[in-house]
């Protein structure tokens, strides 16, 4: 019981969205009718049959031509979706199609309040909402039995015709068996017309689509478009019906038919579910139509039709998911990812040209953003992850460091801006290397700097519950190298050696890298960043390749012909523990085709590889051998102590 | 005063009284079902409500009239006489005549009405 009051909330959500479709349509159809007013009245009925169709059913046909602003204009997804947790608080979106329309609504939905509320509200709404369908129904049933009462005493005549005193306008009453009902004081002649009339509704089906009609309204009551949709739809049947009547009268007696019209011409009701009274609709304007009636010529006809079949298909089809979908994605990532994304975008177009091979920088990581899909899990430190530099930056500056402290900070915190308002480009190329690049105003000239000092701050490792911090200090001067010099750029490198190791750190998670550029004079700059840095932990399962490892790949694989930095900044490196024969074999067996799934059953034991998304190049290592698969475009086999091997598998 | 205005059908039903009576009500009901389709219940409704106006009456089951057709239609007109041309008659000719000319056997009808009329 519970699940269903829970679960009307949702399809009154449904039937909101379906409203909102059907009000655009209702909104062409009469525009058309203005437009199609030398067309038949049929016409009419044909354009409001559509209505019709969109209200009834619940699937949506997309199309290129939907005209329809917004299949869902409160996704319900958004709010019903399984899976966001029910602590988690949501804001119902709103996707009218209309940028304006939305940023007027949404402030509305402002506080978020947990999901579970959120349900409850909606299905109190919806019992709302069925309690006005119950309503409308009574509303008919009421009329109905009203209506029936009034005909008790009608007198048979002939067929279905009978004679009433006591009524004020002719009518058809009944469903299965509808009879004509008309007021024993009209004339004779009279009479006749409205016979004529009332049976033209009969062949008609009117008495069948007036109250279907109705029935709609009454679960989409409300629309206050669907109302007026109905109202038209009731004049269109009357005059639709009047043309059909008229439509082998001759003059003499088309001026009759409105005689009588004028004749029953009853107060105005405008709506009523049941009877289809002969004068209920404004009679001024169906006189008009009835005198100045002419057979519609052909050709419009074929116009209307067209025209139908146009609003059809603009107005039932509902417009290409894609474009919605990227508005429904709840925003659920964590601030950090814009960060990075801005510090490459920073990065972005610049091109770092390198001429010492040593370096080996590569113009890497200029999409941190796509590592971040797949967080990677934790990390499980091993104990040789010792740091390996000192952890104290040389004393001279230390002491001095204070009072220098404040002309020097660039902080480059987490929102993604310097204490000064600045902002310093960061991009990440082998770790432990950084490059600092920005405005010359920063007055960060590597030629000043003595040393620096890498700090690599995880908040927390979830895995293990402790803070963690991993601290590189490089004093060589020669390996703080300037990069770009308009760039005013510090490159802050260490050749990684043999014990180098790696972490595996979320992408924009919470680690993040304190960069301590000292000068001479003891001042220093540091640079506190968002880290961008993909550092690899190198433990029984991960097998990853360490830095020391995959500078020697490089160093073997960089062929100036053949590849460029980037492309390899972008490769996964993989190590395995195999014999050089074993190897080669299994590497026959690959193909450029393949995907980290099938390396994995290839190349070691589940858990061994990780599956990489967004990294589309692999290269899987020995230590002797390298594999380089190239998804789409090659994949061959290098060796390390002989760069000029080369050995093409696919 | 009671209302005596019949509607076109339920003046059907009391002629089939007037051209009947006195019948069965049993009788009434079967003439009404072949002249007009109604239910016995119908005609007993019907029945009542012109018992109700002074019309007819319902005594053991055997229905006659206390008022004759005649009578009856001659009141109805006087009553609309009354209400529209304020008891008026020559006013009612006038609008009844204003519609059509009277044909020749009108007007000797007439005359002879007014004399009689004049008589009295």
């Amino acid at each position: 019981m519970y699940n269903a009051f829970i679960n009307s909330g949702e399809v009154f959500l449904n039937v909101f969205n379906i409203s909102v479709m059907a009000s655009w349509l209702v909104l062409a159809v009469v525009i058309a009718r203005l437009c199609l007013k030398k067309a038949p009245k049929w016409i009419n009925c044909v354009l409001w049959a559509l209505v019709g169709i969109r209200l009834i059913f619940p699937f949506n046909f997309e199309s290129v031509f939907s005209l329809i602003p917004s299949s869902e204009t409160i996704p319900v997804s958004g709010v019903y979706s399984e899976t966001v947790g029910s602590a988690q608080n949501i804001v119902p979106q709103v996707d009218s199609g209309f940028y304006t329309v939305d940023s007027a609504i949404e402030p509305i939905f402002d506080t978020p309040m947990p999901q579970p509320v959120l349900h409850n509200n909606l299905s109190v709404i919806a019992c709302i909402w069925i309690s006005g369908i119950i309503v409308m129904m009574l509303y008919v049933l009421v009329s109905y039995l009203k209506v029936k009462k009034s005909v008790a005493e009608a007198m048979h005549t002939k067929e279905n015709i009978y004679f009433v005193d006591g009524i004020s306008t002719p009518f058809i009453l009944g469903v299965i068996k509808p009879k004509i009902y008309i007021p024993s004081s009209l004339s004779e002649e009279d009479v006749l017309y409205v016979i004529e009339h009332e049976k033209a509704h009969l062949k008609r089906l009117d008495y069948l689509w007036k109250p279907f009609a109705f029935l709609l309204l009454s679960f989409y009551w409300f629309n206050p478009v669907i109302w007026v949709a109905y109202i038209f739809l009731c004049k269109d049947i009357e005059l639709a019906c009047d043309e059909k009547a008229i439509k082998e009268m001759d003059s003499e007696c088309r001026k009759e038919y409105s005689n009588a019209l004028i004749n029953c011409s009853s107060q105005r009701r405008l709506i009523s579910a049941c009877p289809l009274a002969f004068g209920e609709t404004s009679v001024k304007s169906r006189i008009k139509s009835v005198l100045n009636y002419k057979k519609p010529a052909f050709w419009i006809i074929i116009i209307a039709v067209i025209a139908c079949v146009a609003i059809a298909v603009a107005f039932l089809t509902s417009p290409l998911k894609e474009k919605n979908s990227d508005k429904n994605t709840p925003d659920t990532t964590q601030g950090t990812k814009e960060e990075s994304t801005t510090s490459s975008t920073v990065a972005d177009g610049v091109t770092v040209p390198h001429e010492d091979n040593s370096e080996e920088l590569t113009d890497s990581a200029t999409k941190p953003v796509e590592d971040t899909t797949k967080p990677q899990g934790s990390i499980k430190p091993q104990g040789s992850t010792k740091p390996q530099g000192t952890t104290n930056p040389p004393v001279t500056t230390q002491s001095q460091s204070q009072n220098s402290e404040e002309d020097y900070v660039y902080d480059y915190n987490r929102n993604g801006v310097i204490e000064r308002g600045e902002r310093v480009g960061f991009q990440q190329s082998l770790p432990e290397s950084v490059l600092l690049y920005g405005k010359p105003e920063y007055e960060l000239n590597c030629d000043d700097v003595v040393s620096a000092e890498i700090i690599t701050n995880y908040l927390y490792d979830e895995l293990e519950g402790i803070r963690k911090e991993y601290t590189k200090t490089v004093t060589d001067k020669n390996k703080i190298k300037a990069f770009e010099e308009n760039f005013n750029a510090i490159l802050a490198t260490s050749e990684p050696d043999e014990n180098d190791t790696w972490w595996l750190g979320d992408y924009g998670g919470d680690e993040y890298i304190i960069i301590y550029l000292y000068k001479a004079d003891g001042s220093y700059i540091k640079v506190t960043t968002q880290s961008p840095w993909r550092i690899r932990l190198e433990d029984n399962d991960r097998r990853m390749v360490s830095p020391y490892d995959r500078k020697v790949l490089l160093d073997s694989l960089y062929d100036k012909d053949e590849f460029n930095m980037k492309w390899w900044s972008q490769a996964t490196f993989y190590k395995v523990d195999m014999k050089d024969d074993e190897f080669i074999e299994k590497a026959k067996t690959v193909t450029k085709e393949y995907d980290w799934l099938e390396f994995k059953s290839v190349f070691g034991k589940a858990g061994d590889f990780e599956v990489d998304e967004g990294f589309d190049r692999s290269i899987i290592t020995n230590g002797e051998y390298i594999l380089i698969v190239d998804e789409g475009y090659q994949a061959y086999l290098r060796r390390v102590s002989d760069p000029d091997y080369r050995l093409q598998i696919d | 005063m009671i209302d005596k205005t019949l509607g076109v059908v339920e003046s059907k039903f009391a002629d089939i009284i007037w051209t009947n009576e006195p019948l069965s009500s049993t009788e009434l009901s079967k003439l009404a079902y072949t002249a007009l389709g109604w239910k016995k219940t119908t005609s007993f409704t019907v029945l009542k409500r012109l018992c109700d106006k002074g019309l007819f009456v319902n005594e053991k089951g055997m229905v006659s009239s206390l008022v004759s057709k005649k009578d009856f239609y001659s009141m109805q007109t006087e009553k609309f006489v009354e209400e529209t041309f304020q008891g008026s008659l020559p006013a009612f000719l006038a609008a009844f005549t204003g519609r059509k000319k009277l044909s020749k056997e009108e007007v000797e009808e007439l005359k002879r009405f007014v004399k009689e009329y004049e008589g009295e």
